[in-house]
């Protein structure tokens, strides 16, 4: 990391002796409300674990919903308001429309007063003590964005084993202070939609001169299921948006000779989600809509086999 | 109720019963009241203890029974004898009392007599009334029905009343231990010591040419290899206790609540506490379940008090309905495999998984069990788990897992009996256990095996109940590549004796194998012959070719003198002759290594698809057509491989 770029007056520092409110927001799209509700019951234990440590005074749980019919009824929200309430409130928002990942968080945290915002999946099950682990790096003032390890498959990004310092943190489960978050504009949901929104933000924190932490010590399980052999199988919208994303990402982040050889590559696979992909990003080129590019020294981002950090090996 | 067709005309022997209860009289004597010197004998019959209560014992002794010869006999023999009926509480009560007149009793016999009664609680209540004024000690006797000869033709459709004996016709009760332990308690009967007659065969066993009973069959030794291993009860022919009067207890002697609810999975991890950071993993990964039909019961072993806390510490901090459902128990003895027979022990689960605290389920762990169990009840249910490498590691003085090589799918997809037989494919966190073979069946970890006990398990109970496989990837078996772990703190000789013991362990009796198992054992005996074949005819040809290097040695580096001589033999054909010469010779190299003992044993310690990646398998037939290159590739690859190097003192002379 480029210490010179380091900034000195963070806005929001964990002293660790001063309780902070905390945003966990989620965004809902079609899940199963037996998993939310399994994933409160988690996280409304850490949140009575955090206040009574006397590291948090408020959690508050924000849900954006973006399915086309609510996951939750008014009544159901009741019940989970009630259940929950003696460690964590709850809200929860019918977006009306699909505003993705990007979107859905940029949209949870306007107008929020927390000092952090906990981003996270709806489904994860924290481990008991993440509001604690989470927050310590940030006695650190240089760090931005703190994220945890996801169980049971374990991300494969490159990470320094003392220092946790990474190249970009998942927003599976990541915590982030809010005057940072607001300070480089949120995500970047006019490029991003589902995939690469996290890269993209872990670099503009970064950017701004922050550290990026992963801490292998603060888990979540977020149920992820691998092939027979080991593989884990992503969906069709999964592979087309993070292709979408891909190209987008190495233009952003001052890479256009990268996406003409990924373009390259799209051109002549024969699966139709690269096609597709490849077709989206010459259409915003075309029409000028691509975001302005950035970090045009290539001191930031990592583009290394296709993949976003150096990773420890294959998945 | 009596019996007209026999009299009971049993003597007293030192290992019948009445020697047996003669004895409890006699060990238990300190527990009576001194001053009393009566003894009564209901339903005593002949009363084949009489002279030796009198003579040994020195108490005065006095006879009751339904048959007025029995008493007449008694009393010609010089003992107080009386007629009674053993017939309700208050008659019995009123008949010891009239005859006692106001003596106090030493102690009381009722030997096989109960299992005659129609109202044998009752009689019971009343002998405890009697026994309770003067605190007599009191022994009983009943059959036990569930003797093995009487078990296993009845598990073939044979009921055999007999005259007398074990199911004599006249009884109205069946006992056995925990019946008869139950009745005498209901009564307010306590036992303090038991003396029970053993009889490898009973009077019950006939016809001896029942396959159950002969004694050379396959049947009846697998049948007794599984029920002398429930209790020691087998061949107890008389059951013989000790009891001393005290309050009644309210269970009642039979089973009225057939079965209580149960959680579906009961999850037992054994833990050192020495990894909490595993632990909380570990709860966090159950937390995730989608499937919540489970109990945990965490076995804490030779845990300090500060360990201690800390493991009570990362099961408190779960939230609320994770936490109540639980348990941790703690075990301060034995090795590695006792903390699991103290865990299943607990285990109320229908099926008992075991967890490492170092190993993660998938979201679907529990559910793809329970799924599997939906058509195959009763079997060991088996998925599958990837590997995955790990390392400690300390982030901003926290400690953490982190993984280092991707989930391996090294471990076959389904179970195959056969192959366990060699070697474990199976970790333990594929796997569940019917509660039953634990439970009811007293299938136990070995604790005389200090590793591999769960493979040795694995094998006995899939030898019982059979195994279901689900092919469903559902948990991820950790490697440590630098901490400490089971695998790294046992010496290589420990583990090749653990092996050898399992192999004579899986010899010594009897086995089932699943339906298909003979037509696998047909297909690997033509392999095997195939190899030898094969083998034979490689070693013919390096013969041959030895022959030949032989004559043309001398010759090599004078193609003047050869080669008018034999014409053909040119340089490049001679290139080629030693290119195969040598890839033979590197192939009876490897063909050495495969077989060799070091070799066979270290067998559970790796996986040999991994040797030569890419699942290629190394067998004898497939280096036959490997290239030199290739056989170099295996010949390193075994050499390299941890297996290998941790047999080494297997091959030292």
């Amino acid at each position: 990391m480029n210490d010179s770029r380091m900034s000195t007056s963070l806005p929001m520092a964990f002293r660790g002796d001063t309780p902070v409110s905390i945003q966990v927001q989620s965004i809902l799209y079609n899940n199963r409300a037996s998993d939310v509700k399994r994933a409160l019951q988690s996280l409304a234990r850490s949140a009575e674990l955090a206040m009574r440590a006397g590291v948090c005074k408020q959690v508050l749980v924000r849900y954006g919903d973006s399915s086309q019919m609510p996951c939750f009824k008014d009544d159901e929200v009741a019940e989970l308001q009630r259940e929950f309430s003696s460690s964590i409130s709850i809200e929860y928002v019918h977006f009306g429309a699909n505003l993705g990942s990007a979107g859905g968080h940029n949209k949870l945290a306007e107008e929020s007063t927390s000092d952090f915002f906990l981003i996270q999946n709806p489904d994860v099950v924290v481990c008991p003590r993440i509001f604690q682990l989470l927050l310590e790096p940030f006695s650190n003032r240089g760090v931005g964005l703190v994220e945890a390890k996801q169980l049971p498959i374990e991300h494969p990004k490159e990470y320094d084993p003392s220092t946790g310092e990474t190249s970009w943190a998942a927003t599976a489960c990541a915590l982030v202070p809010r005057s940072l978050f607001e300070r480089i504009g949120g995500f970047d949901s006019a490029s991003f939609f589902l995939y690469c929104d996290d890269v993209d933000f872990s670099w503009s924190i970064r950017l701004a001169g922050y550290q990026v932490i992963y801490q292998p010590a603060a888990v979540v399980f977020h149920d992820k299921r691998l092939t027979a052999d080991g593989k884990w199988q992503p969906t069709a919208s999964e592979l087309y948006f993070s292709a979408e994303a891909a190209l987008i990402l190495a233009y952003k982040w001052s890479r256009a000779d990268l996406a003409e050889k990924i373009l390259e590559y799209f051109d002549v696979a024969p699966e139709p989600h690269y096609s597709r992909a490849a077709a989206e990003y010459r259409n915003r080129l075309s029409n000028g809509k691509l975001p302005k590019p950035v970090d045009i020294e290539n001191k930031i981002a990592q583009f290394i086999d296709g993949n976003y950090a150096t990773h420890r090996y294959a998945l | 109720m009596l019996n007209s067709h026999n009299e009971y005309r049993n003597a007293y022997a030192p290992n019948n019963v009445y020697g047996r209860a003669l004895e409890l009289l006699k060990r238990n004597s300190g527990r009576t009241n001194a001053r009393s010197r009566i003894h009564v004998d209901i339903g005593c019959g002949r009363a084949a203890i009489a002279e030796k209560v009198r003579d040994e014992l020195g108490l005065e002794y006095i006879g009751f029974d339904g048959n007025e010869d029995s008493v007449n006999d008694l009393k010609q023999r010089g003992f107080e004898a009386y007629l009674l009926n053993l017939e309700g509480i208050d008659a019995t009560r009123v008949a010891l009392t009239a005859a006692l007149d106001g003596r106090s009793v030493a102690s009381i016999t009722m030997l096989d007599t109960l299992e005659h009664l129609p109202d044998g609680d009752a009689v019971l209540a009343a002998i405890r009334e009697v026994a309770q004024k003067d605190n007599s000690l009191l022994v009983f006797s009943v059959p036990n029905v569930a003797h093995r000869d009487v078990g296993f033709k009845l598990a073939f459709g044979m009921w055999s009343y007999t005259d007398a004996g074990l199911l004599d016709h006249t009884h109205v009760r069946l006992f056995d231990r925990k019946t008869f332990e139950k009745t005498l308690r209901k009564a307010g009967l306590h036992v303090i010591d038991n003396f029970d007659v053993h009889q490898n065969h009973s009077d019950q066993y006939f016809p001896d040419t029942h396959p159950v009973l002969a004694g050379g069959t396959l049947l009846r030794s697998y049948l007794k290899k599984l029920r002398n291993n429930v209790d020691l009860d087998a061949d107890v022919n008389q059951f013989v206790f000790a009891c001393l009067p005290g309050g009644a207890v309210a269970e009642q002697p039979f089973i009225n609540v057939r079965e209580s609810p149960r959680p579906f999975l009961s999850i037992v991890t054994r833990t050192q506490g020495k990894r909490l950071h595993c632990l909380v993993e570990y709860f966090t990964s159950l937390a995730g379940q989608s499937c919540d039909d489970f109990e945990v019961v965490i076995v804490g072993h030779h845990l300090s008090i500060e360990k201690q806390i800390g493991v009570e510490g990362v099961i408190e901090d779960n939230p609320e309905w994770l936490r109540t459902r639980t348990r941790l128990v703690l075990d301060d003895r034995g090795n590695r495999a006792h903390p699991l027979n103290v865990g299943f022990a607990a285990a109320n689960g229908r099926y008992i998984a075991i967890l490492d605290d170092d190993d993660l389920p998938l979201g679907h762990w529990v559910e793809a069990f329970k799924a599997l169990e939906q058509e195959n009840e009763g079997k060991l249910l088996r998925c599958v788990s990837l590997k995955q490498n790990i390392v400690d590691v300390n982030v901003l003085g926290r400690k953490g897992i982190r993984s280092v090589a991707h989930p391996e799918a090294c471990y076959p997809s389904t179970y195959d009996h056969l192959d366990h037989l060699r070697q474990n494919y199976s970790p333990n966190n594929t796997l569940a256990f019917p509660r039953g073979v634990f439970h009811f069946l007293n299938l136990k970890f070995d604790e005389a095996l200090s590793t591999t006990e769960d493979w040795d398990y694995i094998v006995r109970v899939a030898n019982v109940v059979g195994v279901a496989s689900s092919e469903a990837v559902t948990g991820i078996y950790h490697w440590w590549t630098t901490a400490h772990s089971s695998r790294t703190e046992h010496a290589d000789n420990e583990w090749s004796v653990n092996y050898s013991l399992i192999l004579q362990k899986m010899d010594r009796d009897p086995v089932l194998l699943p339906p298909g198992s003979t037509a696998k054992i047909r297909a690997l005996l033509s392999e095997r012959d195939g190899d030898r074949r094969h083998i034979e005819m490689l070693r013919e040809q390096i013969r041959g070719l030895e022959s030949s290097e032989s004559y043309l040695g001398g010759h090599v580096g004078d193609p003047e003198t050869y080669a008018p001589r034999f014409g053909l033999v040119e340089s490049g054909y001679r290139r080629v002759l030693d290119e195969e010469l040598a890839r033979r010779l590197k192939m009876e190299r490897v063909v050495g290594l495969l077989e060799s003992r070091s070799w066979r044993i270290s067998a559970p310690l790796r996986f040999v698809k991994r040797i030569v990646s890419r699942g290629r398998s190394v067998s004898i037939s497939a280096c036959s057509r490997m290239t030199i290159a290739e056989l170099d590739q295996v010949i390193a690859a075994i050499e390299a491989s941890a297996s290998w190097r941790l047999t080494a003192p297997l091959r030292r002379h």
